[in-house]
């Protein structure tokens, strides 16, 4: 049974004539790792704000069709209760700390679901190890942390509370290559000891193309593709159509292929873009 | 270099002893100590709270150069009191005139006043600032708890704290865009910062809106309910529980309720901090 259904699920904001997302039908599966590309502006973040409850509930707007999470119908459940099955990690580090230290950070969402004292203190440090972050952050303010350790802090608290599904909103947009690398390496931590089902929407798509299960391209406001990341990525001259720019190494072998020197799979990783080079290489060797 | 705290307008060397003291026993030291220039007209008895208070930032250790800041806030409070008094104190027969400006009387009588609510509220503010320099948001939240008051109530006062650090940074942020295009308000005549204020102003609402939306969004995607409450149970106090009443807080909020009593007593016994007792009201002129 899937954990995230959307059933042709459309959403206008109050005031626009536009349509941010329609006709998007998904399902997600208990721990699948799903990456969501597209260019700007396509509704990327709408749909995943309306899979945590976020839209409808703290937006003014239309809804068409139904989205369903953990069985729970989004539009008559309030966000508290969904935020129990899913952790939002928003890309704005600094807009989703409550507090002002890290300990309480990592500590409000668990308050809130009424865990005793000592599960709390068990899960602050479980989390914060996961995210990288050491025990002695605990006492200061998590603003004056690197952009890379307040986003881990981010995902820290969000990790704590343990939900079944954790969506990440662009969790690297905001931050320099250093930053961007250490959230990326949590994300892997996460994929590797953590069996939650992961929805992260991102540009870095090199770091997320090994990880993921499916791909999913958003544009103007419309699913155009669904599919595990080597399907998703055949065709490279498609999402460069639609305004998503795949890895260099992924191009790069596209374009051997398209000259016939290659006809395996498009790789993931660049190790993977090595081989397939070497291979077109000792092809063109032997003609 | 000591290990400093956060603190809700600067930070506080991890040794200084406010932190030994338990949050309530702060709160409640605010609400006590503010009450005091509310209740006393006495300027020198005011005078000696506000000594007593530079005191108190000596020995808990605050930078003093965060009241050197508010420097010409108190003076520009002083001229608005004293202009006020003088404008609208009203005239009397009575009255010692000391200076004529056309068919304005500066009087004695109302600059005495002036004199007295200043101090007043010099007091006050310097109660403000101690707490703002000495506590966190979590202090706040903790010593609320403490006292049993509902959860909404606690988190509202601490997130409303707070938001005044997060609006002071973000007016630094567009100061330093606006200069970065070549706007410095400070370097213009005051007509033209007033007319330039909206620059300031427009950008800073729309932030405060901004950032209301992503605390609400935040808030929600945590499980926060106002209520403090989930279903099946009750939000757990995990910080406060990490804090314990000691006998020196118990000492100390004993003192404080016995000086308010007794503040309460001496004052509407005997009258003692009422303005007719001061020097003040000796000093005659011709």
């Amino acid at each position: 049974m899937p954990v995230i259904r959307m059933e042709n699920f459309g959403w206008r904001y109050e005031g626009q004539e536009r349509w941010a997302l329609r006709g998007v039908n998904l399902s997600v599966e208990q721990g699948e790792f799903v990456a969501i590309v597209g260019p700007n502006d396509s509704g990327k973040s709408t749909l995943v704000m309306a899979m945590n409850g976020l839209i409808p509930n703290n937006y003014y707007g239309v809804i068409e069709g139904s989205v369903v999470v953990k069985g729970m119908d989004t539009r008559e459940h309030p966000v508290a209760d969904i935020a129990r099955h899913v952790g939002f990690v928003f890309s704005d580090p600094e807009s989703q700390f409550l507090s002002m230290t890290v300990e309480e950070e990592v500590v409000f969402g668990l308050e809130n679901i009424g865990l005793d004292v000592d599960e709390i203190r068990e899960r602050v440090e479980w989390s914060l190890g996961l995210a990288h972050i050491p025990m002695d952050y605990l006492e200061k303010p998590p603003y004056e942390l690197s952009g890379g350790q307040k986003q881990r802090v981010a995902i820290a608290s969000i990790l704590a509370m343990r939900p079944e599904i954790i969506i990440l909103d662009e969790p690297t947009s905001m931050l320099d290559p250093v930053g961007k690398t250490e959230v990326i390496e949590v994300l892997r931590e996460m994929r590797r000891s953590y069996n939650a089902t992961i929805i992260v929407v991102e540009h870095r798509m090199e770091d997320i193309a090994p990880l993921a299960d499916r791909f999913i391209l958003v544009h103007d406001g419309r699913v155009l593709r669904d599919a595990p990341p080597r399907e998703f990525f055949d065709d490279i001259d498609f999402l460069l159509e639609h305004g998503v720019f795949p890895p260099e190494p992924m191009v790069f072998v596209s374009e051997l292929r398209k000259m016939g020197l290659y006809d395996g799979p498009i790789p993931l990783t660049l190790e993977e873009a090595i081989s397939a080079s070497r291979e077109a290489l000792s092809g063109l060797r032997g003609r | 270099m000591p290990k400093m705290r956060r603190s809700l307008l600067g930070y506080l060397p991890e040794e200084s002893p406010i932190f030994s003291l338990h949050p309530v026993t702060k709160v409640l030291f605010l609400l006590v100590v503010s009450a005091y220039p509310m209740l006393t007209q006495l300027p020198e008895a005011n005078l000696a709270g506000s000594l007593f208070m530079l005191a108190l930032f000596k020995a808990a250790k605050v930078d003093l150069s965060v009241i050197k800041g508010y420097k010409m806030a108190f003076v520009n409070l002083f001229f608005v009191i004293a202009i006020a008094y003088t404008f609208f104190g009203g005239y009397r027969p009575e009255y010692t005139v000391l200076l004529r400006l056309g068919p304005i009387r500066v009087c004695w009588e109302n600059l005495r006043w002036a004199i007295l609510v200043y101090l007043q509220l010099v007091l006050a503010i310097l109660v403000i600032i101690f707490f703002l320099s000495t506590m966190r948001e979590r202090d706040v939240v903790v010593g609320l708890r403490t006292l049993r008051l509902p959860f909404v109530v606690c988190y509202l006062a601490g997130l409303s704290l707070r938001s005044i650090g997060l609006s002071i940074i973000d007016f630094f942020t567009i100061r330093e865009a606006e200069k970065a295009r070549a706007l410095d308000l400070a370097e213009l005549p005051f007509s033209e910062k007033v007319k330039k204020f909206g620059l300031y102003i427009v950008p800073l609402v729309g932030l405060a809106i901004r950032r209301a939306e992503e605390v609400s969004n935040a808030l929600d995607s945590r499980a926060f309910r106002f209520s403090g409450l989930f279903k099946g149970g009750k939000r757990t106090d995990y910080i406060p529980k990490k804090y314990k009443i000691r006998g020196a807080d118990v000492a100390l909020i004993a003192i404080m309720f016995a000086f308010l009593a007794a503040i309460v007593f001496v004052n509407y016994q005997y009258g003692w901090l009422r303005a007719e007792n001061s020097l003040l009201y000796r000093v005659r002129f011709g």
